[in-house]
């Protein structure tokens, strides 16, 4: 079984200067994201893998796959959580 | 013609007609809406699909609106007893309906203070009921700046850089930030419990469009007055606290989020706490900004 992960079709998301900030319409929450969190939630705009956001994540900035993997895996983990993303099992 | 003087006063003109179609009822509205709720102070809002049309309901009973978000039309519905005083939901009920009809214009509301320093760069001010944005404007005002609203400003769609439209009606103070400022006269807001002056009653002036090179998110706290940079992230989110019809829009929330987003790209933005120190150097503002 794949597990792949996509961001709430009511969440939405704008980036300035290297951030993000996220709005949940659903409960009308909205919060900021660093640089490494508005890669993965602009790569989560379609269904991804972990290891596809590992990947973005290598590709985005120096950094080893180990490292990247414990970011993406904590960063989904608070955005499950919040509803912001969810995940797809197939 | 009330409504219609109302709507003139306000001195914005849309680029198009937007039809607002008002009613005299003798029940209150009775039916059922089981979509999602925004619930304001006074106002339920109903939003979302099927329809998407937005249902406005006076908790009081006394009034009831369905504004078509696409096409901007209005129908609202008042109670007999509640029509002949205008002043009673013009400004508490009708404006949010007309706020609401704007969103068709690729106009949103946020609550804000929009002038005009004597340098001419556009400031909008933010924040909530009591967050000094009235004093502020009056204050201002004293020291010839360009006024264009105390609380009710539309951010454009489609204007490079964005431009923010102003809901004329007088600046309207409590009996605090009146003393404060040390004035006379004005014209009773009887309803608000405010006074109210024109801009041009302070020694400054009407603008009606300020594009705004400094965005201030508003506080007022017991320090002295301070100004400090605010990442534009975190300045997007005060913002969107401030302007939360479009919430009730999902359709258009992206377009408000980015709307929201160019602006504070386009400016410099601030936290501003004011202090009672402001009454003292009325012109400290323009001095923390060089």
């Amino acid at each position: 079984m794949t597990v792949r992960y996509q961001r709430h079709p009511n969440v939405r998301l704008t980036a300035l200067e290297g951030e993000g900030v996220v709005l949940h319409l659903d409960d009308r929450r909205y919060f900021t994201v660093n640089a490494t969190g508005l890669t993965l939630l602009e790569s989560l705009l379609e269904p991804r893998t972990l290891d596809d956001l590992v990947a973005a994540l290598v590709r985005e900035y120096e950094v080893q796959p180990p490292e990247a993997r414990a970011t993406a895996v904590a960063f989904l983990k608070q955005c499950t959580e919040r509803g912001v993303v969810r995940t797809l099992e197939a | 013609m009330a409504v219609e003087r109302w709507l003139a006063d306000s001195q914005l003109v849309a680029p198009r007609a937007l039809e607002l179609e008002l009613t005299v009822a003798s029940e209150p509205w009775s039916g059922q809406d089981l979509r999602p709720c925004l619930r304001q102070p006074d106002i339920d809002l109903y939003y979302g699909p099927p329809d998407g049309a937005l249902r406005l309901v006076w908790r009081d009973g006394a009034g009831h609106a369905v504004v078509h978000l696409g096409s901007g039309a209005a129908q609202v519905t008042l109670l007999e007893h509640a029509a002949p005083r205008s002043e009673s939901w013009l400004r508490p009920f009708l404006l949010l309906v007309v706020a609401a009809q704007y969103r068709a214009l690729g106009w949103s509301h946020v609550h804000a203070a929009t002038a005009v320093d004597p340098r001419g760069r556009g400031w909008l001010v933010a924040g909530d009921s009591r967050s000094g944005k009235s004093t502020t404007a009056a204050l201002l005002a004293s020291r010839g700046w360009g006024v264009g609203t105390d609380d009710t400003a539309f951010l454009v769609d489609g204007t490079k850089p964005v431009a923010v439209l102003a809901w004329r009606e007088p600046i309207a103070l409590r009996d605090d930030g009146y003393r404060l400022l040390g004035l006379t006269g004005g014209a009773a807001l009887a309803r608000r419990g405010k006074t109210g002056f024109s801009p041009d009653e302070l020694g400054g002036r009407w603008v009606d469009r300020v594009t705004p090179e400094i965005v201030a998110i508003a506080a007022v706290h017991d320090g002295p007055t301070t100004l400090e940079p605010l990442r534009p992230a975190l300045a997007v989110a005060d913002l969107l606290s401030w302007s939360l019809l479009f919430l009730v829009d999902p359709e258009g929330a992206q377009r408000h989020l980015e709307l929201v987003t160019r602006l504070a790209s386009q400016a410099r933005c601030y936290r501003l706490r004011l202090g009672r120190d402001i009454f003292e150097h009325p012109d400290l503002l323009t001095e923390l900004v060089p």
